[in-house]
């Protein structure tokens, strides 16, 4: 685990600051003009089935790995109301036994080979990867194979891995991001999917039975409702072979989708204060509605975002409210865009003294994008950024295959990658400020804050009324 | 995945990765590293560069090494180091505050740094054409850094939010500084990386001046590059933009031993919490000795996968954690074999502990079995290559055994060392090492009013 840690170590030791200061050093402006780089794809194949299951084999050979990931396209979204984390248990419990195989058996297994198995489920997907040394593919393949097509859902597996997500809901009440999250998300979209924590709740995941996981398995686990990719040291063609003769067998059916209700806007600011006596720091959520991933406007309000506080360090939350105000370690905006309207968010932390000071200004941020065009330089900036960066998306087999499923599930194309750069260059100041002025709304806001009740309450009342909880 | 955050959290608030052997001439490079071509250069000022071509992805990792942490702090400025690295971001002679982060992202790069016990790391990973701008960036902030009484003031204010958000308003950031301020009474490690809070208002600009001047010297340096990119003309390069940069004293050597513990230290946190949380540590050698491969082989054995004996006998079997696990801090001095555990909320934090230390104390009492042993070895076989998939994280585990070990060469020793290990070696390191007099345990209790 220590190389799998160093990434993770470098991700969260982020400790960076960023800020858009404009252009007073020409030489260091001009590096950014020129040619792009181009895009360097590892030789790319695929080949349907005639069950319908897509494969797709990326080929690379500097290292003796073989990754395998299943995405199957349908996930939490699809939890039915009440029901919160089924997809979740479904994915889980691939894993956890077979007809064949008892959930300890496959964790010998596969760490006796100093490999991965790992499945679980997203909003659109459920997903099912395999890491390993090309020398011990033929027992990886054959594991994988075997969750995915045989999993048995036995009782005992059901209880305990329910019984393990109840105690993780419970436990992430001590981490003030998760808690800020949850309330977050259960304001602003109620009764729909999104509203709830995908992996469930001490509530909902007692209500969750056999039968309805294993219809949730029977209903969307279908080759004409998945996508493979096999990246790394392989021959494209043996692949196919290989893996037909796994999934060949696997019964095509018609998949069928529920229909969703689409929330309900927030009018005004709903505001809500969670109480933790003990706390030195706030943490703080808000945001709106937002976009779905076909929007035809996804690269202006990329654009729009990335200027406002999705850019890190050279965004304008991060230059104003740490930089200069040093109230905060991290703040960051995000349009979380799925199959459906994902939410429009807007995160941070700081001293509980400062929580007013922070939100006010992440308004003013809000209002100014609204109402002015951006700076050509800034539209620059972010578009360099953008571009100069993208050839980076694509350097290692599971990123390439991580961008390809990314284009399946969504249907962006098969000319998106090839694409993507022109259509962000298109994109004008104006469009921003459109994106802007449709998508940003900073009168009607969801608002909530875990931190001290006593410390925080008058500076929110500023905003309007809140509702105060305390933390069962 | 939320089961595996906390060791994650552990490794960010760690060290990282491997250890270095004493012997460096006998290495035998593993048949998938065999076409590699590590070069080592120095520049005359003493500043160190290693270089890796790879040309298969159109990426240039690059990663400015300073052997300096929170092991060269002192009451009174610790913290420092860390500060440090967030004042390398407010500007130099040439730039404004943040300018430096703000150029390399429009020209499409992505970049950050980080502090350990042991070493500060700035890096950039960026498209090739742009590896003279990142040169010429780098030794402008390591040569010309303006530090002010402004930037200070409003960066340690940033740092000081950060502390709270890893430790103060973290349970398990707690747990974690308290067990290194317990177990730990004389050396530096005894305080975590990002300081004490009523340092971090009393740090000047004068303590940052100084500590920049003494360790921010090309000599304290090593600079790694990793990716497609020429090596001929990057050296000139380094030569044309970090040649001028004078050399300074050598930074003063840690020099505090920690003495040997001689009896069980308890400690607990009591805080609003839902989860009962168990953290222990059991000091062991430094990352050159011998043993320390050992132990990391019996660490495999207790922790890694879901076969392992932790997760098969608490979480999986007996069900009274919702995680266990166990690690090594793999610092430059003696660090702590580590143990944690989440209590499923409700359950009895003494019959988990019990539990979870008869597991420990199994290892001194009986072999480890052949199969267990071998899937030690495979999975530090896998990790070692698994682990090799970014020209960033080629650099970086490069990088550490470079600077840390004096030379890179001893990341593949590890791996022929972890092979050899036996059953009896294991034993041997259990009943020396994992002990309960050699153990500092801290609990987390939780209030549920307060």
């Amino acid at each position: 685990m220590k190389v799998k840690s160093l990434i993770i170590t470098i991700v969260l030791a982020a400790l960076v600051i960023g800020c858009g200061a404009g252009d007073k050093v020409p030489a260091y402006k001009s590096a950014a003009a020129g040619k792009l780089t181009e895009i360097k794809l590892p030789p790319i194949t695929e080949k349907t089935l005639a069950n319908g299951l897509k494969i797709i084999a990326v080929e690379k050979h500097e290292l003796p790995v073989v990754s395998l990931r299943l995405m199957v396209k349908a996930g939490s979204t699809q939890d039915p109301l009440g029901k919160a984390g089924l997809a979740g248990m479904t994915a889980g419990l691939l894993t956890k036994g077979t007809s064949s195989r008892s959930a300890t058996e496959i964790a010998e297994e596969i760490d006796f080979i100093g490999a991965s198995l790992n499945s679980g489920s997203d909003w659109d997907a459920c997903n099912v990867s395999y890491s390993g040394l090309k020398k011990h593919f033929d027992t990886g393949l054959e594991l994988f194979t075997d969750v995915i097509l045989n999993p048995a859902f036995q009782a005992a597996e059901i209880d305990r891995l329910r019984k393990q997500r109840i105690s993780s809901y419970i436990s992430s009440k001590d981490d003030p991001e998760s808690l800020v999250n949850e309330h977050f998300h259960r304001l602003l979209y109620g009764n729909h999917p999104f509203g709830f924590n995908s992996e469930g709740t001490d509530q909902t995941l007692p209500k969750i039975n056999r039968p309805e996981i294993v219809d949730f398995y029977k209903n969307y686990f279908a080759p004409n409702n998945a996508v493979l990719v096999v990246s790394g040291d392989i021959v494209p063609e043996e692949m196919f072979t290989i893996l037909e003769g796994k999934f060949g067998g696997w019964q095509q059916k018609e998949v069928v989708f529920p229909e969703i209700v689409s929330p309900e806007p927030v009018k005004g600011y709903k505001i809500l204060l969670v109480n933790r006596p003990d706390a030195p720091q706030s943490q703080v959520a808000m945001g709106h509605l937002g976009i779905d991933r076909a929007n035809p406007e996804f690269f202006n309000i990329n654009l729009m975002n990335y200027t406002l506080g999705g850019g890190g360090f050279a965004s304008r939350l991060m230059k104003k409210v740490r930089s200069e105000m040093g109230l905060t370690y991290g703040i960051d905006s995000n349009f979380s865009s799925r199959k459906l309207a994902g939410p429009f968010s807007i995160t941070t932390f700081t001293k509980n003294e400062s929580v007013g000071a922070a939100i006010k200004e992440t308004f003013n941020q809000m209002r100014l994008i609204e109402k002015e065009n951006i700076k050509v330089e800034e539209l620059a900036d972010a578009k360099s950024y953008m571009n100069g960066s993208y050839p980076m998306r694509f350097e290692t087999p599971g990123q390439v295959a991580g961008q390809l499923l990314n284009v399946e599930l969504y249907n962006l194309g098969a000319d998106y990658i090839a694409a993507y750069r022109d259509k962000v260059q298109a994109v004008t100041v104006e469009q921003v400020k459109a994106a802007a002025d449709k998508y940003l709304d900073p009168d009607n806001m969801v608002i909530v804050v875990v931190g001290k009740k006593d410390a925080v309450i008058e500076q929110l009342k500023e905003f309007g009324e809140v509702e105060v909880m305390e933390i069962q | 995945m939320k089961r595996f955050y906390l060791p994650l959290i552990l490794a960010v608030l760690v060290c990282f990765a491997f250890i270095q052997a004493q012997d460096s001439t006998k290495v035998s490079i593993p048949a998938e590293f065999a076409s590699w071509d590590v070069q080592q250069h120095e520049l005359a000022n003493g500043m160190k560069i290693l270089t890796l071509e790879d040309h298969s992805a159109p990426v240039v990792s690059f990663q400015m090494w300073t052997h300096t942490g929170s092991r060269n702090e002192r009451p009174g400025i610790t913290g420092i180091s860390h500060l440090f690295e967030h004042m390398m971001f407010k500007g130099s002679k040439k730039f404004g505050a943040e300018e430096h982060a703000n150029i390399v992202q429009r020209n499409g790069g992505n970049l950050n740094a980080f502090t350990t016990e042991d070493i500060t790391v700035y890096f950039e990973n960026i498209v090739p054409d742009k590896l003279e701008l990142i040169i010429s960036l780098e030794a402008e902030r390591l040569a010309n850094l303006n530090i002010s009484d402004s930037t200070l003031a409003s960066e340690r204010e940033v740092v000081k939010e950060e502390r709270r958000y890893r430790v103060e308003n973290d349970n398990f950031g707690m747990v974690y500084e308290q067990l290194h301020s317990t177990a730990y009474t004389a050396h530096p490690y005894q305080w975590s990386v990002v300081g004490w809070m009523s340092d971090l208002d009393a740090i000047t600009v004068e303590d940052c001046r100084e500590y920049h001047r003494i360790h921010y010297a090309p000599n304290n340096v090593t600079v790694v590059i990793v990716g497609d990119f020429n090596t001929a003309e990057a050296l000139k390069l380094m030569e044309k933009y970090y040649g001028k940069i004078s050399a300074q004293e050598t930074p003063a050597p840690v020099s505090t031993v920690e003495p040997p513990q001689n009896g069980e230290r308890v400690s607990y946190v009591k805080k609003q919490a839902q989860m009962p949380l168990l953290l222990a540590g059991y000091h062991v050698p430094d990352f050159k000795a011998d043993d320390y491969y050992i132990l990391q082989v019996l660490q495999k054995i207790l922790s890694d996968g879901r076969s392992s004996r932790l997760y098969k006998k608490l979480v999986y079997e007996e069900q009274v954690a919702l995680y266990a696990g166990g690690g090594l801090t793999d610092t430059e001095n003696p660090g702590l074999f580590y143990l944690y555990m989440g209590v499923n909320p409700g359950g009895e934090m003494d019959k988990s502990k019990k539990m979870l230390f008869a597991e420990i104390d199994r290892f001194a009492k009986e072999e480890v079995s052949d199969k267990e042993l071998q899937k030690a070895r495979n999975q530090l076989e896998a990790d070692l290559i698994m682990g090799m998939q970014s020209n960033m994280r080629k650099g970086m585990n490069l990088g550490d055994y470079q600077v840390r070990g004096g030379d890179y060469k001893l990341l593949f020793a590890a791996a022929e060392k972890y092979q050899k290990v036996t059953k009896e070696d294991i034993m041997r390191v259990a009943k020396e090492y994992m002990n309960e007099d050699n153990r500092t345990v801290v609990i987390l209790v939780p209030e549920k009013e307060m």
